[in-house]
């Protein structure tokens, strides 16, 4: 382009030189991140426009979509199914996921004391957590089995008469609970990172005031690892809210796909609603008050500590081990 | 091993010499040791127990697993389970599984197949984008690298219609696998940010000494950077097998024919159903084995690569 100017100035010629070169400069740039661009508009931004357009329609996949302007979104407040999706959701997020992280802390503090093997009790209790999600759902299903399951036969041995866990939507409620708790490894790793994290100097000090264990724990430890563990439970609501294969296996009938409503979640009612009753237009408006919900509850985490952002760049630029 | 044996021997002539004397303190200081080590102990069965619980009931003969009262030990341990999962069927819904061999050696190279794409595409074009944020100048990157992170907020389920109806009508992509590929060609959120993080850690230097050697941009990124990159990018490709290996939503959406499946849609569809003569009757103690078929090659990759692990976890935060 502006290579071949004619060469008269040179402060005119230095100047197109300059010009072309950052011009290149810029070329290049867009050049190498041009994958996730190209991925941006056809796989984000094309499909939130039309996913926006179809939350307005009524939409089979088959027929063309019929405008109805918010119709959609006025349905689903008093659509009993979604909303007792949604209440059966939030009731295991809110339930699990702080127990979790409570759970998670105290692990993390008992694997962080100088003990023998650490490497290896940490392997124990982290195992658990990748277990694929869906052998994961199987198994706890075979132990929740009212006949046959270990839970029930455990809860014979003292006196407590078989529970319909799979059956009865506030026993499902708390197997969901019971079944998330198994991977308290998750989060007792993030936490022992949290707890290396904070200055020694911090308990010394603390000590030479003459605190003991339980104080330095109120006063030193809680107060450094609450912005890590406020940033999981939020995190973990917005990730327990978008879950998927556990629930869906959990609560899946026996024999064909007979699809319970019972114990259902956001997710899998949503999945039923776009791709086995072929509401497409309901379903994106599902999605899109999910993306609401995960859009304030993000928002808060950025809004209420700015902590928990320094600890983690910190660590990511190798700050930490 | 002598040195920790002759540290062995000097603590004990230590603890010898004091043993006499069972101060308050020292009393104090063993009782902590002791419910210490009872807790992890205790703790770590309880976390065992479910572990133990799926191995035995893969081991039990369909009667014994269905009778009652339950015992922990199998009376018989039934092998036979297993290579009945992996050899003879049983492995889909009852009208398609029944009478035909297992299909889990598919389903393991399907997803073996699957993984190496998405291994090849998520590595390369995240780390190319990463090093466009991270290595080089140009305008607007970093309100563009804003824009990156914002994607991460945005879950898939807002997009998820559009692109299944672009997928199966546009591009006619039902019974393929191009649905689970083809994205992880052009990058994502997390792994950009978690790699150009990495790459602003390498040294500017490098980058002045190859270009004044006269290295193009993208012999800096081919020959330097990346390879240079392998811890950051060890991480991402373990969290992607686990992701690839743990997919049971896109298969869900866009495979039917059974011999394409993945292992997670296998795994989902053991209905624990058998049936004879047209009886149905629940397999578990099949469903039991295929889980720990399925589970054991992330277990191995835990084990080996248990540092990527760990830090992929803290990096990303949540998920475990």
């Amino acid at each position: 382009m502006g290579v071949s100017a004619p060469s008269v100035a040179k402060p005119y010629d230095r100047m197109v030189g300059v010009r072309h070169r950052e011009r290149m400069r810029q070329v290049r740039g867009l050049l190498f991140s041009s994958p996730f661009w190209l991925g941006f508009l056809a796989f984000t931004a094309f499909p939130m426009l039309a996913s926006v357009y179809l939350s307005l329609t009524h939409y089979s996949g088959l027929e063309a979509p019929v405008f109805r302007g918010l119709g959609n979104y006025v349905d689903l407040l008093d659509d009993p199914a979604v909303v007792r999706a949604f209440r059966n959701t939030v009731i295991y997020a809110v339930l699990s996921i702080p127990l979790n992280a409570l759970l998670g802390l105290l692990v993390a503090i008992l694997l962080n004391q100088k003990a023998r093997g650490l490497s290896v009790w940490r392997s124990i209790y982290y195992l658990p957590a990748i277990v694929p999600s869906v052998a994961y759902a199987l198994l706890w299903k075979w132990m929740l089995n009212k006949e046959y399951g270990v839970i029930n036969f455990m809860l014979g041995l003292v006196k407590i008469p078989p529970v319909n866990w799979l059956g009865d939507e506030k026993y499902l409620l708390i197997a969901y609970v019971m079944a998330g708790l198994w991977t308290v490894g998750g989060a007792m790793i993030i936490n022992l990172a949290g707890l290396q994290s904070i200055p020694t100097e911090l308990y010394d000090a603390a000590k030479v005031d003459g605190a003991g264990k339980f104080a330095l724990f109120k006063a030193v430890t809680l107060p450094m690892m609450s912005p890590v563990l406020f940033y999981n439970v939020i995190m973990g609501i917005v990730g327990a809210m978008q879950s998927f294969a556990f629930f869906f296996v959990l609560t899946q009938g026996w024999g064909n796909v007979s699809y319970s409503e019972l114990g259902t979640v956001y997710m899998v009612h949503l999945w039923r609603v776009g791709f086995q009753l072929f509401r497409m237009g309901y379903a994106a408006a599902m999605a899109w008050v999910l993306f609401f919900i995960i859009l304030a509850l993000t928002l808060l985490v950025f809004r209420i500590s700015g902590r928990w952002v320094y600890y983690e760049s910190e660590w990511i630029t190798g700050g930490g081990r | 091993m002598s040195t920790t044996l002759e540290q062995g021997r000097a603590g004990a002539r230590a603890v010898a010499a004091t043993s006499q004397v069972w101060t308050m303190d020292r009393v104090r200081k063993v009782a902590g040791r002791v419910a210490l080590y009872t807790t992890i102990v205790l703790g770590s069965i309880a976390v065992s127990l479910p572990w133990a619980w799926l191995i035995m009931s893969s081991l039990k003969g369909n009667i014994e697993i269905h009778t009652f009262p339950i015992y922990f030990l199998p009376q018989k341990f039934v092998w036979r389970n297993y290579l009945e999962v992996l050899y003879y069927g049983w492995s889909g819904p009852v009208s398609e599984g029944s009478g035909m061999g297992s299909l889990w050696p598919r389903y393991f190279l399907n997803t073996s197949i699957i993984a190496v794409f998405v291994l090849i595409g998520t590595l390369f074009s995240n780390a190319l984008v990463a090093f466009s944020f991270a290595r080089l100048r140009w305008r607007w990157r970093n309100p563009l690298f804003f824009v990156v992170l914002a994607t991460m907020m945005l879950p898939g389920q807002v997009t998820m219609i559009p692109t299944y109806l672009v997928f199966s009508q546009v591009f006619k992509w039902i019974n393929t696998w191009y649905p689970q590929i083809v994205p992880a060609f052009f990058g994502s959120a997390w792994a950009i940010f978690l790699l150009r993080q990495f790459m602003m850690t390498i040294p500017i230097e490098i980058d002045e000494s190859a270009r004044l050697d006269g290295c193009s941009d993208w012999t800096l990124f081919w020959r330097m950077i990346l390879p240079m990159s392998s811890p950051a990018l060890g991480a991402i490709a373990i969290f992607t097998f686990n992701g690839v290996w743990n997919d049971m939503f896109t298969p869900l959406l866009y495979v039917r024919k059974p011999e394409l499946m993945n292992v997670a849609i296998g795994l989902s569809n053991m209905r624990t159903m058998g049936s004879l003569f047209g009886l149905r009757f629940p397999r578990d103690e099949l469903a039991m084995a295929a889980s720990v078929v399925v589970s054991i090659p992330l277990i191995i990759l835990f084990f080996l690569f248990q540092r990527y692990y760990i830090q992929g976890v803290v990096i990303t935060g949540v998920k475990g």
